[in-house]
C-alpha cells in the first residue's frame, strides 16, 4: 500500500514514516509546509490535488488534521487518515470533519466526545505512543560527560506558557469579570480530573470577554467551533496551564534543584536552573533518560488523555512524575509504571519521597519502559489506527 | 467514675448519659450561663466548687467550651470534647493545646488538619445516634399527616437579609465580587475537596477586609481567613445550592417535598414549606414517615457526616446525600444509603427511588442496622474512654 504522508514539521513525523516503512508501507513524503509556511489554501488545494493525480496513493496521512486534505481525498474517494496528538486542535470544527473519507484518531477522550458526534463512523479514541530502538542506539552512543551534563535531580523540557499568552491581550474588561475569570482559573488550577470551565462560562460572559480580546481567534471559514469553546480552551486553557506552571516551579525550585530547558523567560523564577532549548533529537532523550525525575506537566488544553510527553519520557527509559489525568489508569498502573501528583503539596511530597527512594525509583522507570515497550509503541499503535481505518 | 456532663442544649443528651451509666459510671450535669464565654472567673468558681462537691473524676461536653478546658487544665482532669457542630470557631482557641483535653470530631478532614498541625490529642470518630426515641414517639398519638411526605428536606437555607456574605459584596468592589461568584461557582460543581480558604490569597484577604472587617477573638488561633471562608462564604454557597435543589424539585416534583426549615418566609414553588419540625419529638416522625429525607451537607464540612445524616439512618429514614467522603467510607453508598453527584443525578434518583420501593426499604433497613449495630451511644463511648483510657 502507499501513502502519501503530508509533513506540516510534527517532531512525530519521522518516526511514524519509519514504522510505516517497517510495517510494509510505501511512504511518498509532501514536505512543501515545512519550509513554507505562508503558502496559502487555495495552492495548496491546487499542489497536492495535481500531486495526486500524477502520483496515485492508497490513502493520505497527516498528523494533526488538515480540512482542505479532507476536501482533496473526499473527491479522490480514498481515505484521509490523521492522528491528532494535541489540544486544541481548532481545524477539527471545521465542517470538513463531517467529510466521509475521513478516519479521524483523536488522543484526548475529552475532544473525541465534542468530536465524534459530528461524524459517528470516522472518529476514533487512540491515544499516542513512542519508538524505543533510535533511543536505545543514543544512549549506547553517548559519552560519559554528555551522561553527566544531562544529569538532573528534577528535569523538565518546555515552555512555560507565559510568553505571548493570548489571555493577556485581554484589556479594558470590567473589574467584575477579570475577577470572576481569575476566580474560576485559580479554582480550576487546583482540580485534576475535570475541566469545569466551559460550562461556567455564560453567554455574557463570552460576549464581553471577546468585545475586549483585541483579535478574538474566529474559525476562517463555516465550522462547529464556538465563541465559548474558544474562550474556554485557547484562551482560558492556556493560560491556566502558564499559572500553573509557573506556580509548581516556584514551589518546586524553593525545596529542590530544578533543571529546566526552556526558551521561556525565567528571570521571575531566579531559582531554577535554566539551560535554554535542547535539541529534540540528541539531548532531550539524554536528559530523559539520565535525570532523576522528569516532570510533566500537561496543558490544560489536553483534559483527559496522555500528551507525547509522557511516551516520550518513559521511551527514554525515564521516571516520570506527571499529574493526574483521567486516562492515565486506562494505559498504565500509578506508582508501578509512573508517578502522578493530584496536588501542588503532592508534587512536593513525591519529589522528596522518589529522590531518596532510588531503588523504587528505578523500578518504577524500568517498568514504565517494559509496558510501553509491549503495548504502546508507534507500531503497535499504528496498526490499530490501520486496522480500524480499513474496516469500514 | 463521675463524670461532670456539661448541660446545655446539645442534641443526644438523654442517650448519651444512659450509655455512661450503663458503662457504669455516675453521671452529673453541670448548667452555667457563661458557658460559652472564652474567659469566665464566675464559671470557674463554680465549675472548681462542683468538682469538689462530687469528686468528679473527669469532664464531658458535646462541642468544645474553653471556659471548661481552663478549669480542667487547673484541676489536671481529662476534658472530653465530642464535637457535632462544624465550622465551629471556638474550636481554635490557644486552650485546645492543654494536654487534658481529648477532642474527638467528626470531619476527618478537619482531624487530619489539626494532626498535621503538631496536636496529638484529636481524635476522629463518627456521631452516634439514638435508635430508641423513635419507638417511644411512635407509641404515642401524632399528626400523621404533616410527618408524612415522598421527600423531605430538614434544614436552614441560609438566606436570611444581611447574611455575611452579603455584606461583603454589598461594600461594592466589584473584582472581589466577581472572583467570589467564581470560586464559589467552581466550588458548586466539585464534591469531595473545598478549595476556598486555598482561594482566598493575601490580595483577596486584604479586600475582604476593606469590604467588611472581620478579627479573630485575641484567644483564637484560626487563621484570618477560616471565618470568611466557612461562616461567609461556604455558608453562601450551601444557601444557593439547597435552594437550587428545592427549586428542581419543586419543578419536577410538584407538592412531592415538604421543606422543615426556620425560615417560615420562604416560598420555593411546588415545595410546601411546614416551617420548623421540632429535634425531639417531630423529627424522628418526619424521617420514619418520608419516602426520601434529603441531605445536602453544610459546605464547610469538608469530609465529615453530618448529625442529620445519622439521625435520618437511626430513625429507619432513607438516606439521600450529597457526597461526602466520611460517609462513604462508614457506610456503603447504594446499599446502606445512597448519593447524588449533581442536581441532575439527584433528580434522577428521587425518581427512581420513589418508584422502586422494594430497593428503598432494604437500603433503608440495612442503614439503620449499621447504625444500631455500630453506631450507638454504648459502643461510641466505649471506644472513647478506651483511646482516653478511662478505666471502666
Amino acid at each position: 500500500m502507499k501513502v502519501l504522508f503530508y509533513r506540516y514539521g510534527s517532531i512525530c513525523e519521522p518516526d511514524i514514516i519509519d514504522t510505516f516503512q517497517e510495517i510494509g508501507l510505501e511512504v511518498d513524503e509532501y514536505t512543501k509546509e515545512i519550509t513554507n509556511k505562508n503558502i496559502s489554501q487555495k495552492d495548496s488545494v491546487n499542489q497536492v490535488g495535481n500531486y495526486l493525480m500524477d502520483h496515485p496513493v492508497d490513502f493520505v496521512f497527516s498528523i494533526n488534521f488538515f480540512p482542505f486534505l479532507s476536501e482533496i481525498c473526499n473527491v479522490f474517494h480514498i481515505r484521509y487518515l490523521s492522528w491528532i496528538v494535541d489540544a486544541p486542535v481548532m481545524e477539527l470544527y471545521s465542517t470538513a470533519i463531517e467529510n466521509p473519507w475521513n478516519r479521524t484518531f483523536i488522543f484526548d477522550r475529552a475532544v473525541y466526545d465534542e468530536i465524534h458526534p459530528l461524524n459517528p463512523d470516522c472518529v476514533f479514541h487512540l491515544p499516542l505512543g513512542a519508538n524505543v530502538a533510535p533511543k536505545d542506539a543514543l544512549f549506547k552512543r553517548s559519552s560519559a560527560s554528555e551522561q553527566k551534563r544531562f544529569s538532573h535531580d528534577i528535569a523538565f523540557v518546555g515552555s512555560l506558557y507565559t510568553e505571548k499568552c493570548p489571555y493577556d491581550k485581554l484589556s479594558g474588561a470590567s473589574e467584575s469579570l477579570r475577577g470572576y475569570l481569575d476566580g474560576i482559573m485559580r479554582a480550576q488550577e487546583q482540580v485534576y480530573g475535570y475541566y469545569f470551565i466551559e460550562e461556567l462560562l455564560s453567554d455574557q460572559h463570552v460576549e464581553e470577554f471577546r468585545k475586549h480580546l483585541p483579535g478574538f481567534y474566529h474559525y476562517p471559514a463555516a465550522s462547529h467551533l464556538t465563541d465559548k469553546r474558544t474562550m474556554s480552551q485557547l484562551y482560558i486553557g492556556n493560560k491556566i496551564s502558564a499559572m500553573e506552571r509557573v506556580d509548581s516551579f516556584r514551589l518546586l525550585s524553593e525545596h529542590f534543584p530544578v533543571t529546566i530547558y526552556t526558551g521561556s523567560d525565567t528571570t521571575a523564577l531566579p531559582k531554577l536552573d535554566n539551560r535554554g532549548f535542547a535539541k529534540s533529537l540528541t539531548e532531550m532523550p539524554l536528559i530523559f533518560h539520565q535525570s532523576k525525575i522528569n516532570l510533566n506537566i500537561t496543558s490544560k488544553a489536553i483534559r483527559t488523555g496522555l500528551p507525547l510527553r509522557i511516551f516520550d519520557i518513559l521511551s527514554c527509559g525515564g521516571f516520570v512524575l506527571s499529574n493526574y489525568q483521567p486516562e492515565i489508569p486506562e494505559l498504565f498502573n500509578i506508582g508501578e509504571d509512573l508517578a502522578v501528583y493530584t496536588s501542588q503539596e503532592e508534587l512536593l511530597a513525591l519529589c522528596e519521597y522518589y529522590l531518596t527512594h532510588e531503588d523504587e525509583r528505578i523500578a518504577i522507570a524500568e517498568n514504565g519502559y517494559e509496558k510501553l515497550k509491549q503495548h504502546y509503541t508507534y507500531e503497535k499503535q499504528l496498526e490499530k489506527l490501520l486496522l480500524t481505518a480499513f474496516k469500514s | 467514675m463521675n463524670i461532670l456532663f456539661m448541660d446545655w442544649g446539645c442534641f443526644g443528651k438523654d442517650g448519651t448519659i444512659k450509655a455512661m451509666e450503663e458503662l457504669g459510671h455516675t453521671v452529673y450535669k453541670f448548667a452555667h450561663e457563661d458557658y460559652k464565654l472564652r474567659q469566665s472567673a464566675s464559671f470557674l468558681d463554680a465549675f472548681y466548687e462542683f468538682v469538689e462537691k462530687y469528686h468528679i473524676d473527669f469532664c464531658f461536653s458535646y462541642n468544645y467550651f474553653p471556659v471548661l478546658a481552663i478549669g480542667c487544665h487547673e484541676k489536671n482532669l481529662k476534658y472530653i470534647s465530642f464535637l457535632y457542630d462544624s465550622p465551629y470557631v471556638m474550636l481554635y482557641s490557644f486552650t485546645l493545646m492543654y494536654p487534658t483535653n481529648y477532642v474527638f470530631l467528626f470531619d476527618q478532614a478537619e482531624y487530619l488538619k489539626l494532626r498535621q498541625g503538631g496536636l496529638t490529642n484529636i481524635y476522629y470518630m463518627v456521631l452516634p445516634a439514638d435508635t430508641e426515641q423513635i419507638e417511644k414517639l411512635l407509641k404515642q398519638p401524632f399528626d400523621r399527616e404533616r410527618v408524612t411526605s415522598d421527600i423531605s428536606f430538614m434544614g436552614q437555607l441560609y438566606n436570611e437579609e444581611h447574611n455575611f456574605l452579603d455584606r461583603v459584596t454589598a461594600a461594592g468592589d466589584e473584582y472581589l465580587n466577581g472572583y467570589l461568584r467564581g470560586i464559589m461557582e467552581s466550588q458548586k460543581k466539585i464534591s469531595g475537596y473545598n478549595f476556598i480558604e486555598e482561594m482566598l490569597t493575601p490580595d483577596i484577604l486584604k479586600r475582604m477586609q476593606d469590604a467588611y472587617p472581620f478579627v479573630p477573638d485575641q484567644t483564637s488561633v484560626e487563621s484570618p481567613t477560616y471565618t470568611y471562608a466557612k461562616y461567609f462564604i461556604d455558608r453562601k454557597i450551601t444557601s444557593e445550592e439547597r435552594i437550587h435543589i428545592l427549586t428542581e424539585i419543586g419543578k419536577r416534583f410538584p407538592q412531592q417535598c415538604k421543606l422543615f426549615t426556620w425560615n417560615q418566609n420562604t416560598t420555593i414553588e411546588g415545595v410546601k414549606n411546614m416551617g420548623i419540625a421540632e429535634y425531639f419529638h417531630e423529627m424522628p416522625l418526619v424521617f420514619r414517615h418520608s419516602k426520601i429525607n434529603l441531605n445536602i451537607s453544610l459546605r464547610s464540612i469538608y469530609t465529615g457526616i453530618p448529625l442529620r445524616c445519622m439521625d435520618i439512618m437511626a430513625n429507619r429514614g432513607f438516606l439521600l446525600s450529597n457526597y461526602q467522603s466520611d460517609l462513604a467510607e462508614a457506610f456503603i453508598p447504594g446499599e446502606e444509603y445512597v448519593y447524588y453527584e449533581d442536581t441532575e443525578d439527584l433528580m434522577h434518583k428521587i425518581d427512581y427511588y420513589l418508584t422502586h420501593e422494594k430497593e428503598r426499604l432494604e437500603i433503608t433497613e440495612n442503614g439503620y442496622q449499621k447504625v444500631v449495630k455500630l453506631h450507638n451511644y454504648k459502643d461510641c463511648f466505649t471506644e472513647i474512654f478506651r483511646i482516653c483510657e478511662i478505666q471502666p
